[in-house]
């Protein structure tokens, strides 16, 4: 009974956290409402991305362009029939024609998103250490590119409008437990822990016969997937997007909040995302002066991005593992010491990146 | 054949502007280890340094532009990099991004986040016509310069004392400094070269497009950062050929790409370097420490 609550516990607590915490903030209704549900669709996509990230010790800055793929596969499904053939006239017939329930369009945004990471994942993953991360840039260029150019499906530059709006605080809630879970099981499957031991130390991991680019590969999927995902409950939350909602800003939003809890642990993506949002919405609300009822979690230009940038760089400068350091949150300290109280993975263990590229500079003093 | 020398003289352009952008990627990656994200906000600052100034004579003005890429970056170094010295690659790059996201904003704060347009390189705008030859002055002129740099820096970096110094931290960091070299000195050298290139492009980049924004920096560091994967990351020669090829083969794909699929040139693009990437993952010029060590 204890093992098994030792098992569950940090994924229950994270998910009581984040159930308490919605349910607190969005009790008032109106605009923090509205802001609690934006929170929460980041949390989904933070937890698709550490997925990858965490687990693998790679960077991606290539994942927003799954979220953007999520984000316009669940519109051309749900944008109404009607609708449907005045915003995009030029679409192809039987999409035109498509239309499916949110839930079902998330999924298949999810699925879509998936498979085209397994398809690139198969060139990217062939990378060694820091170059892998940089190449997936690269996947977002394409996905923006495209996503600019392809006016009878994406409706190009502009905006796409017609999204219902209909992400509410349950639905959205209950996609965050749900990436929470699919993320703390993954980590404990057999292909989690090979990955995670060839993110401590790629060489010896590759030794005792894991194959790394297989583990990364499967990581990279399952991470778009969730991320994916998240794109397609954003869209239903602002209702209209266009490609630049999934470019930089996004990116580097998704990734602060990442790093700011600590990258190498689920309990830190989503300590991170509460942090950064918390941060970004007081901020943003200071900024403005007025109850903010629009995109509040995008950040508005100036002097808020430049306090999350500042923050994100006082905590790698301060606590480089960030805010948890890699910490799971485990079951209290009982009678025999050490019982549970922390996870496997200690910070000072692998300090970061352990594969080869890092080497060079991880000697320095 | 006239239009071929015409598109060749473009590609290699644009190509020697991408090898500079790649050139101040590689030369901070490869003696500190940091992905520097925060070039392009460097190449952003300078820029408005340059729409700031704009009022003074052409050669003033470029070269205070420079030396504001110069004396940003060193600052960078001296306030920010240095007290992450020995942190993995991974924190560094993604500190660099916040660095450049912290820049970026500053320039909002203060300019504002829409567009300018500068006159600055108004008149290099135009065409000089060589015997049926069209071609547009600031082609050559970024041609020229970035031939002239890349001598200077090759130069620099194999008969300077600082030079050899700055590559034998490349090289191998803890060697270096058990042999004598000063590592504060050759870090504040690697910054300064770097924004020396970033001010430098900041010129080229705001001659050619007459027009400056807060993200100007983005798509360069985006271009730098495949072209120095692409070139065999960590390699400083190998970053200004991946920028020469990235150069080349957009105008390549910008003359045979029929009209209904050049919206998708980037695409295309991008997916030719995964392409490259499947087939040679250590990149075209793959440095010796590439391979997996123990």
């Amino acid at each position: 009974m204890r093992a098994f609550g030792r098992a569950v516990w940090p994924l229950a607590s994270l998910c009581l956290l984040v159930v308490a915490l919605a349910l607190a903030f969005a009790g008032g209704g109106g605009s923090v409402e509205h802001s609690v549900i934006g929170a929460l669709i980041y949390l989904v996509m933070v937890v698709g991305l550490y997925i990858f990230i965490g687990n693998s010790g790679v960077l991606s800055f290539g994942h927003i362009a799954f979220a953007a793929i999520g984000a316009y596969v669940s519109a051309l499904l749900t944008i109404p029939v009607t609708n449907k053939a005045i915003v995009l006239p030029e679409l192809p017939g039987w999409i035109s024609t498509l239309h499916t329930s949110t839930l079902v369009a998330t999924l298949i945004a999810a699925a879509i998103a998936g498979l085209l990471a397994l398809i690139v994942s198969v060139p990217l993953m062939r990378l060694v250490g820091i170059a892998a991360g940089i190449a997936t840039v690269a996947l977002l260029v394409i996905v923006q590119n495209v996503a600019q150019g392809w006016k009878a499906v994406t409706g190009g530059v502009g905006t796409l409008t017609g999204v219902p709006l209909d992400a509410s605080l349950g639905m959205v809630l209950g996609w965050a437990i749900a990436a929470m879970a699919v993320a703390y099981l993954y980590q404990r499957t057999a292909s989690g822990l090979r990955l995670r031991s060839a993110r401590e130390d790629e060489v010896a991991a590759r030794a005792i016969g894991v194959r790394v680019e297989r583990e990364r590969r499967i990581a990279f999927s399952l991470s778009a997937m969730v991320v994916g995902a998240g794109g397609s409950l954003y869209a239903h939350y602002v209702g209209a997007f266009g490609p630049e909602n999934f470019y930089v800003q996004m990116t580097f939003l998704t990734l602060a909040m990442l790093i700011v809890g600590g990258m190498r642990s689920l309990a830190g993506a989503v300590v991170g995302t509460l942090v950064l949002s918390l941060v970004a919405e007081v901020l943003s609300r200071w900024e403005s002066s007025q109850a903010v009822g629009g995109v509040t979690i995008g950040l508005p230009n100036g002097s808020a991005e430049i306090l999350v940038a500042a923050l994100l760089v006082l905590v790698l400068l301060l606590r480089p593992q960030g805010l948890l350091a890699g910490r799971e949150i485990g079951l209290p300290r009982r009678r025999r010491g050490g019982d549970g109280a922390t996870d496997v993975d200690r910070p000072g263990a692998g300090a970061g990146l352990s594969s080869v590229g890092a080497s060079q500079t991880a000697e320095r003093p | 054949m006239t239009t071929v020398i015409q598109d060749l003289v473009a590609g290699l352009s644009l190509g020697g502007l991408y090898a500079l952008f790649a050139l101040g990627i590689a030369l901070i990656f490869g003696v500190a280890g940091i992905m520097n994200f925060a070039q392009g906000a460097m190449i952003a600052v300078s820029a408005y340094v340059l729409f700031g100034l704009a009022d003074l004579p052409w050669p003033l003005l470029a070269l205070a532009t420079v030396v504001s890429g110069i004396v940003l970056a060193v600052l960078l170094e001296a306030v920010v990099f240095r007290r992450a010295r020995g942190a993995d690659q991974t924190t560094l790059l993604i500190m660099s991004f916040g660095v450049g996201v912290i820049l970026q904003a500053a320039l909002v704060l203060i300019a504002g986040s829409e567009p300018h347009s500068v006159t600055f390189g108004a008149s290099l705008n135009k065409e000089l016509v060589i015997s049926g030859l069209s071609i547009p002055r600031i082609d050559l002129l970024t041609l020229v310069t970035a031939v002239v740099l890349m001598v200077a820096l090759g130069t620099f970096l194999r008969r300077t004392t600082m030079g050899i110094q700055l590559r034998a931290a490349a090289e191998d960091f803890r060697m270096a400094r058990h042999l004598g070299v000063r590592v504060n000195r050759v870090m504040l050298a690697t910054f300064a070269l770097s924004g020396l290139l970033a001010g430098v492009s900041a010129v080229l980049i705001t001659a050619r497009s007459g027009t400056l924004s807060p993200t100007m920096g983005f798509e360069p560091v985006l271009v730098a950062f495949v072209a120095t994967v692409i070139g065999g990351l960590g390699s400083i020669y190998g970053a200004a050929a991946g920028g020469m090829v990235l150069g080349l083969l957009t105008i390549l794909l910008q003359v045979v790409l029929p009209a209904g699929l050049q919206p998708y040139r980037d695409a295309i693009l991008f997916s030719i370097v995964i392409f490259v990437l499947l087939v040679r993952p250590e990149g075209i010029i793959p440095t010796a420490r590439a391979g997996t060590r123990v």
